[in-house]
């Protein structure tokens, strides 16, 4: 659907210039240059001729079909030339010319009435305020940078523009190819979506790139990365993290989940591979882009001096790699054809004399190995070395059996030829081991990401409509923010145990109610001011006889109403005390972006202190809950140690699905914390012993 | 025998160190003082007994030998408010009047601690109003006058109260709005026969928190400085500036605390190399090492709390000037404020009162 843009049949610049410096010449030249097959009309109402080609007043005096306009006159002829992009019968433009949304609100209007006229007409923008786009395969380069990067198999999208100037202008050094580059600017109508979409069915694409300073409509984006990473490698760097909308968050949970949180979240549920660096992301790229995926995490490394090679094994450990270990028969012959102070385990350290000969022998050794999956070749440039002949052996056995080959030609002057051989030959080098070793990391997760089976959902019989009535009821009498009373409610109504509890007005009806609910119990202040009842002295625990019931309702009432004179208090709550089992929280904060963000921790300090936490995107597939309870460093203390009981993780892993549910079928809720779910040994459940939820305004 | 009611136009106006101060006077002064509270409204437990924390403050203060029952006989708790509703509480009076006889016997001045208006307790069958008349006390009238002298309150009071309304004491007064009160608003109660007996400034250790009652009111936590928990706070000061102009407002106050996000080590860094109490770190969030040896070289309490900046401030903004005054060295400080603005003459006067000479 895109095509037009890409590879057209025919090209108009509206604003086309014969003055050097101008955009509208480095377009034209860049068009030309670039040996575009198609047709260029160049429109210039000044000028009969630019450029050696024939030039036009406006569009309409061209008599031929035209494809694609590129669009480079000031803002505010763009609704007129939308009008005649109409007549013309042109679908698709680019426009490079700044002065729109970024300049402020007279810039913003034209922009704003720019898309929707666009949309009527079904004409669809790239930009504005972009540097353009560029298409290797159809020879097509619509920008005004200088330099145009040879073809190759890396899409590259970029919202800032003059990223895209520097990448161009590296890339061109580093001869790296690509087959697609994309200014997005300010994405007014085109953006990532549009463009992971056309990218996934390219067949000139192998991997995608992107940097994206904003997401804007976080859920499609998610569902459309989810579909083209199982096709396709999509790497992104994001920058600009916190937005308006996750600062407003206010609970303790909420300061929590900011917006990066979500990114990260997300990426990892919709496989995307996350770039923190403009370097990563290049880094990466070249892997994906020249060698194939390893089929498993099992490294080899094979090094001509001993701290490099340690250095690579330190960082497979690190990066949670395993170091291969060989067959017998490898280990047979590595040991045949080395000296015999040679290193035949892995690392495989084939000594400072070693020659270009050596290393393909080894290599050949290794890559065979059915226990490798992937191998780094590490060289210093010692005396005795051809360093060029060792990279021409390297690159010749690389992708052999289908395994990645990646190297570490470690220096700068003495290995420059070899790696220029590398480049050439596709093998990506690195400039130390343990870049390399992180990229086998992010190549191994990424073939598990397409290893994994499509995401399973599953869904529990609920009380949904008693929920949207309480709901409702809170949201007539102006109560959004509903403290535990309301919110053990609404989660009972979705499948939560918690604790039986009664309402006592007075001393007297407090012991009355302990008789029913049974010592020993906690008691807890009810008043719609107060949300964190313990800190004011709103909770006892372990109330063990009348006596002290009568103590602790006093206690409870008098200190609330000391800290908050002017707290509404409707009572203590008598409840029913859940002993044994570890307590953890759940909780659900809304990202402006994503949507509902699920956390869970270990309560207390784990997730005050330690912010030992784990964020997954709501709706929660079986997975990701699984993974949540997982991920957090304190996940041995739920599992049990030290001959402790193992807590009930089926009965967790139930609670976050249905949490998600609830929050998937009330988007309305902004911030919901279930702590602590009180959960108890496996096969005993889990109680939610405290519960609040906020509901969205307006 | 002279019953004085100290009343106030509003809650936390400072009746209670005005009690205190007026008590303490009138024993110097040579006159045998008992105290009542007639509605405790901060309930307390001291051993066994549901009591008020007022009158165990002023029971020490002034050296009182009456048990607490007697001196407050009225405690409103959660169980009295719930059976007040329901039409279970009954004789409360008689008890309030009990009291009274008891405490009453032998002495010159019975100081009587009011609420925050003259209906206060009414629900109760308690008001001010009504106790003034049962007794037949005279009246003092408490006013905050910190943002604005309440002037219809004051003009009802004295409806109600007549003669028996001795006069008014303006409390926590700006500096900058005693000329104005002194020319314009004396006068114009005077011409209403509302004798002033007092203008107490507005004194920044007197309005100020200790950093043990900073810390308990953002049930925070001592990262370090437990031991100078009684260093007082008079100024808070939020830390979202950058770390130049904090510098800039923070060396030209003393006695303050800052409250900034605990991921602010150039704001924090800041605080500890000015003059400043204690530093409230928010969110959570821990400072580094650097930090916490900082502060410990500085001698500067630190505490964190759970809270974001925001609510913190906000809680601190609550809890401000609604303090009781409980050190030693705000005390004392109050009871001479009070000892040098108020006009005794002209109190003793109006209350009939007669010097006696200190035996
Ligand atoms: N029903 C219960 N059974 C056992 N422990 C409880 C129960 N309710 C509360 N607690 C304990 O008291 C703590 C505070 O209670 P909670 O209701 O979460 O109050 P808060 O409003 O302060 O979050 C909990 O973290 C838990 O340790
Ligand atoms: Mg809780």
């Amino acid at each position: 659907m895109l095509k037009n843009f890409f590879e057209p049949k025919s090209v108009v610049v509206l604003g086309a210039s014969a003055t050097p410096g101008k955009v509208g010449y480095d377009v034209l030249k860049n068009l030309i240059k670039s040996n575009y097959r198609g047709e260029i009309f160049p429109v210039n109402p000044k000028a009969s001729e630019i450029q050696g080609l024939r030039a036009y007043p406006s569009i309409l005096d061209i008599n031929e079909d035209i494809d694609l306009l590129i669009y480079i006159i000031p803002p505010q002829f763009i609704l007129k030339t939308l009008d005649d992009c109409k007549k013309k019968n042109i679908d698709s433009i680019i426009a490079i010319s700044a002065g729109f949304k970024e300049t402020g609100s007279a810039g913003a209007k034209i922009e704003r009435e720019m898309l929707i006229k666009a949309k009527e007409m079904n004409i669809r923008i790239l930009g504005p305020n972009c540097l353009g786009l560029i298409d290797t395969s159809s020879c097509l380069n619509a920008t005004f940078a200088p330099g145009m990067p040879s073809e190759g198999n890396i899409a590259f999208f970029s919202q800032s523009g003059a990223l895209c100037i520097a990448i161009l202008d590296w890339a061109l050094g580093e001869g790296i190819g690509f087959s697609k580059f994309i200014s997005l600017g300010n994405k007014s109508d085109l953006g990532e979506i549009d463009f992971l979409k056309y990218l996934a069915d390219d067949e000139s694409t192998k991997v995608i790139l992107g940097y994206l300073e904003g997401i804007e409509d976080g859920r499609a984006f998610m569902r459309v990365a989810r579909e083209v990473s199982k096709k396709k490698p999509v790497i992104i760097t994001k920058s600009g993290g916190t937005s308006a909308g996750a600062k407003a968050a206010s609970s303790h949970t909420g300061s929590l989940a900011g917006s990066e949180k979500s990114i990260k979240a997300a990426f990892h549920q919709a496989g995307i591979i996350r770039a923190d660096t403009v370097n990563d992301l290049f880094n990466y790229a070249l892997a994906f882009a020249c060698q194939p995926i390893p089929k498993g995490s099992r490294i080899a490394i094979l090094s001509n001096s001993g701290g490099p090679g340690i250095m690579a094994a330190d960082a497979i450990e690190q990066y949670k790699l395993n170091l291969a270990s060989f067959s017998r028969e490898t280990q047979e012959q590595l040991r045949s054809s080395l000296p015999t102070i040679a290193s035949i385990y892995n690392p495989v350290d084939i000594i400072g004399d070693a020659d270009a000969d050596r290393y393909h022998k080894s290599l050949e050794l290794i890559i065979n190995d059915p226990n490798v999956d992937g191998v780094l070749v590490i060289l210093t440039p010692t005396a005795v070395i051809d360093v060029q002949g060792a990279a021409e052996k390297v690159a010749n056995l690389s992708s052999e059996n289908g395994k990645p080959v990646l190297a570490s030609f470690m220096g700068k002057v003495s290995v420059e030829k070899g790696i220029k051989v590398l480049q050439r030959k596709k093998v990506p080098n690195y400039n130390y081991p343990e870049s390399a070793i992180k990229v086998f990391r992010i190549m191994s997760d990424y073939q598990n990401w397409l290893n994994a089976p499509d995401a399973s959902y599953q869904t529990f019989k609920v009380r949904q409509k008693k929920v949207g009535t309480i709901f409702a009821k809170a949201r007539k009498n102006n109560l959004l923010k509903l403290g535990e009373q309301e919110a053990r409610e609404i989660i009972s109504c979705y499948g939560f145990k918690v604790p039986k509890s009664i309402l006592a007005l007075t001393s007297r009806e407090a012991i009355l109610a302990a008789e029913q609910i049974g010592y020993p119990l906690v008691m807890k202040i009810v008043s719609p001011d107060i949300l964190h009842k313990t800190d004011v002295g709103g909770v006892k625990v372990d109330i063990e006889n009348a006596h002290q019931v009568e103590d602790a309702f006093f206690e409870i009432t008098s200190k609330s109403r000391q800290y908050l004179t002017s707290a509404t208090i409707l009572g203590v709550s008598i409840q029913e005390m859940v002993a044994g089992g570890k307590e953890v929280i759940l909780g659900v904060s809304k990202d402006p972006q994503f949507g509902p963000l699920i956390m869970f921790g270990l309560g207390g300090i784990y997730v005050e202190v330690l912010k030992d936490v784990s964020f997954r995107i709501a709706p929660l597939s079986v997975k990701d809950a699984d993974e949540m309870i997982r991920e957090i460093h304190s996940f041995p203390l739920l599992k049990g140690v030290r001959g402790e009981q193992p807590t009930d993780l089926a009965a967790l892993k139930e609670y976050l699905l249905r949490l998600s549910q609830l929050v998937t079928d009330f988007p309305d809720i902004v911030e919901l914390d279930i702590n602590p779910l009180i959960v108890k040994a496996e096969g005993e459940g889990a109680f939610a012993a405290d519960a609040r939820i906020t509901l969205e305004e307006g | 025998m002279l019953p004085l009611l100290i009343e106030s136009t509003e809650s936390y106006a400072g009746k209670s160190l005005m009690c205190l101060g007026l008590g303490l006077k009138f024993q110097r002064d040579g006159f045998k003082i008992a105290y009542l509270k007639p509605l405790g409204k901060s309930p307390i437990k001291v051993g066994k007994i549901i009591t008020d924390e007022d009158a165990v403050f002023i029971q020490g203060a002034l050296h009182l030998d009456e048990p607490l029952e007697q001196l407050c006989p009225v405690v409103v708790t959660q169980d009295l408010i719930i059976d007040a509703y329901d039409g279970k509480v009954r004789g409360l009076d008689k008890k309030v009047v009990d009291a009274y006889q008891k405490i009453s016997r032998g002495k010159d001045i019975i100081l009587i601690g009011g609420g925050g208006s003259l209906h206060e307790g009414t629900f109760l069958g308690l008001s001010s109003l009504r106790i003034a008349r049962d007794f037949q006390a005279k009246v003092i009238l408490l006013d905050n006058a910190e943002h604005e002298v309440n002037v219809d309150c004051i003009l009802r009071a004295k409806e109600g109260l007549r003669n028996n309304l001795i006069g008014i004491i303006l409390n926590r007064v700006p500096p900058h709005r005693i000329d104005f009160i002194r020319q314009r608003v004396i006068p114009f109660f005077q011409k209403r026969e509302i004798d002033v007996l007092g203008i107490i400034p507005l004194d920044p250790l007197l309005n100020s928190i200790s950093v043990r009652e900073l810390q308990q009111i953002l049930n925070g936590q001592f990262l370090f400085g437990e031991e100078y928990d009684t260093d007082l706070i008079e100024k808070f000061f939020v830390g979202s500036m950058n770390a130049d102009k904090a510098i800039e407002y923070f060396k030209k106050s003393k006695n303050k605390a800052v409250i900034v996000g605990g991921d602010r080590p150039d704001i924090i860094l800041a605080a500890l190399e000015t003059p400043t109490a204690c530093v409230v770190l928010t969110g959570g969030l821990y400072p580094n090492d650097i930090l916490l040896a900082k502060a410990e070289e500085m001698k500067i309490p630190m505490i964190l709390v759970k809270d974001d900046t925001y609510s913190t401030v906000q809680k601190v903004d609550k809890i401000l000037g609604r303090l009781r005054v409980k050190e030693e060295k705000k005390v004392k400080l109050g009871a001479k404020l009070i000892e040098r603005e108020i006009n005794f003459t002209l109190l003793y006067k109006k209350a009939g009162l007669k010097k006696k000479r200190k035996r």
